[in-house]
């Protein structure tokens, strides 16, 4: 055992030091720039500098979230008014003032997000733009405070960033700092919430995500950045009119990210500096940016379609080894799961639910038992996937109640679901394929996490502590499944049977008092179903009540303890696997020859 | 021996990117014949099937269909020819009906032809045939594995791929498709069948191949004896 505690952390400590030299390489570069005595240079540095602060904070939104946040400029807009009409008409701090500015960007990337949690894609898109229009307009029109066409003066920060120089090493700290917490965030459960939310939503809810909330914090923190992002652009144009904001600059940030790569953090910054200094230095060019972007966009989109982020992850082009077998180690289980005394069942009473004049299931009862696998089988469309979605509050009963034991759980409220003790897989397995298989199992230990936020971004203690915990959970789950020699592969290259003993895992991570597996044996060969029932049944016996949808008669019969038939969303009979077997009716609708 | 092959697949490299999959890969099939192809995930079947319905590029070797090069076949022409692949994992168009998902599988079709075709199709899945106005979403998960195969029906194809058809289907509704293709057979298509439960594709094929780690490991007539003890060999990978 001290061998393998020696391996892990001989393995783990070069590649963090290895992620983290590209950061390192840019950091010096950036510090070395003024040497080279070329002013010019500073002032474009600075500017990509303070554009970073803005897309670090944005590429939370739309590279990991994924919604589709295109009007940034207004909140660039209004942390650099902010700022500047503060110091000017109320002699306010310069520093304060910047404060001052994150917080109205906070509070207005809220507005500008709340949309999000009812919009989706391009219509949360156009309310963006439509909010950077309202924001220009009324920077032009409340002349008393904004000056109007003619404008305000940026602040003035005192010594010593009042030079070029001084202001270019401010602007460089805080991109650096900017970096460090995106990069914290990303690599925490918000970061692999976010991404769930964007590439697996349904399954981001049956971990028990929620969504409202996760991306309000987001909305919250990126546009306090954009908001300081806001307040520096002022002081290094030391002049602001309406005009400054133009269109161009929300399209630099909402590209910055595309070219960069969704879910990456040192590909959009890269991308920043490229679509910043890249027009600059082609002095002619600058007239032409937007159609410099518009064809570099189309290169990335056709020829990288992961972006920057893409091209640099040399680690995802290297052969898997082939013919892998997963076996389970069950030895393992109690390490994972274990439980107090509670005994209480699941039960259904009187379920019935509609979709229009269809009904899919018609006054079903159900007792689930701690400890016991119990099948639900059925033909084709009688209703057992609903069944599932009825209990995980994925599809709301008209009537009924789902219990565990005194306590009625809400019909539909899917997030609360994971609290409750409730876990679940997909007849798809529902997984984000962008992300490692650990980091994958990881989102399903979402509601273990108890740090703020902020305790992410700053990584204290708790945060660190935690994330380890959760990692060294999530390795055990992926040994019980017998995945672990994958963890750090991204899912989309595992095999569909690997991806069902993925979800497996996932669902495992948060001690779930009753784990629903919807067909997890479709799609498997006959040794791996075999394993998969060894596995099931080892579940159960930890305590878990297991309920397993399934079409594989043989496995049903193997290793349930009671059965349930389902036809027309009704019972059509239910009882041990000797008596269903025999049962002629069952045999007839469902079972065959 | 290839004389009469519908589909002869000779020494056939195919992977992503640089990632190699197949290793000469040889297989035929005649018409009229059903051959099932077998093995342990991740060994390439559906990377073949994929290969030979023009998804996805070779790096070498050459397939021939009905007389005629496979060669850089794109899916549209390998479809025109009469090779059609039903994909694995119940994909069909959630947002159009059941009637249009299959109208859609009858695009280049004779106009006059269509409407009867579907029906056809309709006629072997009552179950989703009462739902031909409803979306392909609002299907079960096995309701559109059989929208799926029925799609691959109405082409009438010379060669049907088929990759994991039983997947999320009820036991009596995979008899029912294998039956459907043993009909099939009989009235003179072939099918290559991709499947997981090896002892209903042995009781209906009458060829089998064991794919595993991406080369051929077994070919044998499905009723040879002592087939079972070769297969299991064969799903570790040892040539049988």
């Amino acid at each position: 055992m001290p061998y393998i505690a020696l391996a892990r952390t001989r393995l783990a400590v070069p590649r963090s030091m290895f992620a983290a030299l590209p950061y390192f390489a840019l950091l010096l570069v950036a510090l070395a720039l003024p040497l080279a005595g070329q002013e010019y240079w500073t002032v474009i540095a600075t500017r990509a500098a303070i554009y970073w602060v803005l897309v670090s904070g944005l590429n939370l939104v739309v590279g990991f979230a994924g919604q589709l946040a295109i009007g940034y400029v207004a909140l660039l807009t209004l942390g650099a008014y902010t700022a500047s009409v503060l110091v000017e008409r109320a002699g306010v701090h310069p520093f304060l003032a910047l404060a001052a500015a994150a917080v109205v960007g906070a509070m207005a990337g809220v507005v500008v997000g709340l949309p999000a949690l009812r919009l989706r894609t391009f219509y949360f898109a156009m309310t963006t733009l439509g909010f950077a229009t309202i924001v220009t307009q009324v920077a032009l029109a409340w002349t008393g405070v904004t000056g109007g066409g003619i404008g305000v003066p940026g602040p003035s920060l005192a010594a010593p960033f009042d030079t070029a120089q001084g202001f270019y090493l401010l602007c460089i700290a805080l991109a650096a700092a900017c970096t460090w917490m995106t990069l914290n965030a990303a690599n925490s459960r918000f970061g692999r919430s976010l991404v769930a939310i964007r590439d697996a939503e349904v399954a981001a809810e049956a971990c028990g995500v929620a969504k409202a909330r996760l991306l309000m914090l987001v909305f919250l923190f990126s546009g306090a950045l954009a908001g300081i992002a806001g307040g520096l652009f002022a002081t290094l144009q030391s002049y602001i009119t309406p005009d400054a904001f133009t269109f161009d600059l929300s399209v630099l940030f909402f590209i910055a990210i595309l070219i960069g790569g969704r879910g990456s953090v040192l590909g959009p910054l890269l991308a920043t500096l490229l679509l910043t200094a890249l027009p600059e230095f082609a002095a002619p060019l600058v007239a032409w940016s937007t159609f410099l972007y518009a064809a570099l966009l189309l290169v990335i989109v056709l020829l990288v379609p992961g972006g920057i982020a893409d091209v640099l992850d040399f680690r995802s082009r290297r052969a898997l080894p082939s013919g892998r077998a997963v076996v389970p180690r069950i030895q393992l289980l109690p390490a994972l799961l274990s439980y107090g005394v509670s005994r209480d069942d699941l039960t259904l009473r009187g379920i019935a639910l509609s979709f229009g004049a269809v009904r899919a299931i018609d006054g079903l009862d159900l007792d689930l038992r701690p400890g016991e696998v119990h099948g639900l089988i059925g033909p084709n469309g009688s209703g057992k996937t609903t069944t599932l979605n009825a209990i995980c509050g994925f599809a709301v009963p008209q009537s009924g109640t789902v219990r565990i034991g005194g306590t009625t759980l809400p019909l539909g409220a899917a997030p609360r679901r994971a609290a409750a003790g409730i876990g679940r897989t997909f007849q798809t397995p529902r997984i984000v394929g962008e992300a490692s298989v650990i980091d994958n199992v990881m989102i399903g230990g979402t509601i273990l996490g108890r740090a703020t936020l902020i305790e992410t971004l700053l990584t204290l203690p708790r945060h660190r502590r935690e994330e380890a915990a959760l990692r060294d959970r999530a390795m055990t789950a992926l040994r019980l499944v017998g995945l672990e020699a994958l963890a750090a592969i991204r899912a989309d290259r595992l095999q569909h049977s690997e991806l069902r003993f993925v979800e497996i895992a996932r669902a495992l991570m948060p001690t779930p008092r009753f784990l629903l597996l919807d067909e997890p044996a479709a799609g498997l060969s006959a040794i791996e179903i075999e394993r998969l029932g060894q596995l099931v049944v080892a579940i159960s016996r930890q305590g878990t009540g297991v309920l397993l949808v399934e079409h594989h008669a043989d496995l049903i019969f193997a290793v349930c303890d009671r059965v349930t038939v389902l036809n027309l969303g009704q019972t059509l009979a239910s009882g041990t696997p000797a008596e269903i077997q025999a049962h002629r009716d069952v045999v007839e609708a469902y079972l065959g020859r | 021996m290839a004389a009469d092959a519908l589909l002869h697949v000779e020494a056939l490299d195919a992977g992503y990117g640089k990632i190699g999959v197949l290793h000469r890969v040889d297989l035929i099939v005649r018409p009229a014949e059903i051959v099932a192809l077998l093995g342990p995930n991740g060994a390439g079947k559906t990377t073949l099937l994929r290969a030979l319905s023009g998804l996805l590029p070779w790096t070498a070797g050459d397939a021939t269909f009905a007389g005629s090069s496979l060669r850089g076949a794109d899916p549209r022409a390998c479809a025109r020819a009469g090779l059609v692949h039903v994909v694995e994992g119940h994909r069909v168009f959630t947002q159009l009906s059941v009637t249009d998902n299959l109208a859609l599988a009858a695009y280049d079709l004779p106009r006059g032809e269509r409407s009867a075709r579907i029906e056809d199709a309709l006629q072997v899945f009552p179950e989703i045939a009462a739902k031909h106005t409803e979306k392909g979403g609002a299907l079960s998960g096995g309701q559109q594995q059989m929208l799926a195969v029925a799609q691959g029906l109405v082409r009438r194809p010379r060669l049907l791929l088929l990759d994991e058809p039983s997947a999320g289907l009820s036991p009596v509704l995979v008899d029912r498709v294998l039956l459907v293709l043993a009909r099939l057979r009989d009235a003179g298509t072939a099918v290559l069948l991709v499947e997981q439960l090896v002892e209903k594709s042995l009781a209906v094929a009458d060829r089998v191949y064991a794919l595993a780690q991406g080369r051929i490991v077994l070919n044998a007539p499905a009723q040879a004896p002592g087939l079972a003890a070769r297969l299991e060999r064969a799903y570790l990978g040892v040539a049988a």
